[in-house]
């Protein structure tokens, strides 16, 4: 009766689990190797996003150091405001203030703040 | 008799061949799925990383002659021929030679970078800026490939006036005699078929005018 019962194989309930492990597992490692692809692709627009913002920063300072420029190039779906209104520059005796912060917005299509900060403007132009 | 009976019983005759292959059958689809999957997932992923790789390539490319042209300095020259002196900063459509204050080996001094644009890709010659034009020295360098597949457009900002200004198409310094009050820079893949979208950017250049040379505005 003994050795009947200790020959007599795997049960359904016994192969299910086993391989719902296993499934489990496997599906665990195909999981973290597909979030680690999203990473890279969130990685890469990061990376194009930094070095678009950087290029539409660099021409509103142009714009408000220089005075109005024709456009260079612009964006689709993003959109640089005014900022953080910062208070004009007090006056010094000794030597007068040259440049001022300006704040800055970015924001995309759908109204969400991409980014904010602000640069400096010169305020005496060079004649 | 019954140890005999025993062995011989149907539970523990071993496995008969059909079971043996069938099971090996099953093993090896398994095995053969699962290797498959495995396969496709890692190269899937090494394209995934050499994206990444080639986007940051591209970016620090970008930022770095960002940098460099925003440190753009007018450096002059004497023609030996003429014994005149010149502003240096030489650009057209798809090629650019400038003197910057800054330099990727972190030199001391001023470097000149000339950047042409070939079939290619964006190649890149650097030398250190001494009194005579960078030019020469140039022509003694072999180009390096600094973003490969790409094609670098430039365009200058030219101040007429402070209320007139122009992007032009390329840059005479040596008849300008000065520098463009702004470069704009613009990367694009070389393959069309790559859905890519070009990578713009606008460097301000602050030392535009040399401290002793009058600009020369072109006239239209």
């Amino acid at each position: 009766m003994r050795s009947n019962e200790r020959n007599r194989g795997f049960t359904l309930i016994e192969v299910l689990v086993a391989l719902t492990i296993t499934g489990m597992a496997l599906g665990g490692l195909f999981a973290v190797i597909g979030g680690s692809k999203r990473l890279a692709w969130r990685a890469e627009d990061a990376l194009i996003r930094t070095a678009q913002v950087r290029g539409l920063i660099n021409q509103a300072q142009l714009d408000d150091t220089q005075g109005e420029l024709p456009p260079a190039f612009e964006l689709d779906g993003l959109d640089l405001e005014a900022g953080i209104e910062f208070d004009d520059p007090a006056d010094r005796t000794m030597q007068g203030t040259t440049q001022k912060l300006r704040g800055y917005v970015l924001r995309n299509a759908s109204g969400d703040v991409v980014t904010s900060g602000s640069y400096w403007v010169e305020l005496d132009l060079p004649e | 008799m019954k140890r005999v009976a025993s062995s011989h019983s149907p539970r523990s005759r071993g496995f008969t061949l059909l079971e043996m292959l069938l099971a090996m059958a099953l093993t090896a689809l398994l095995l053969g799925m699962l290797s498959a999957g495995v396969y496709a997932v890692v190269n899937d992923w090494r394209d995934e990383s050499v994206g990444l790789d080639d986007t940051l390539d591209r970016t620090l490319v970008v930022l770095q002659l960002e940098r460099a042209l925003i440190a753009a300095f007018p450096h002059s020259y004497v023609d030996p021929e003429r014994l005149s002196r010149h502003v240096y900063f030489e650009g057209d459509e798809s090629s650019l030679s400038f003197v910057s204050a800054v330099s990727p080996q972190r030199s001391t001094g001023l470097t000149g970078w000339r950047l042409e644009s070939d079939a290619e890709g964006l190649n890149l010659r650097l030398t250190p800026a001494f009194a005579d034009s960078p030019d020469v020295r140039f022509e003694e360098l072999e180009p390096s490939a600094l973003l490969p597949g790409y094609r670098a457009t430039f365009r200058y900002l030219l101040q007429r006036s402070p209320d007139e200004k122009e992007w032009l198409d390329e840059w005479r310094g040596a008849e300008q005699q000065s520098l463009p009050i702004a470069v704009h820079l613009v990367l694009t893949p070389l393959d069309e078929t790559l859905d890519e979208a070009p990578l713009d950017i606008v460097a301000p250049i602050r030392a535009w005018r040399h401290a002793e040379i009058e600009p020369v505005v072109p006239v239209n």
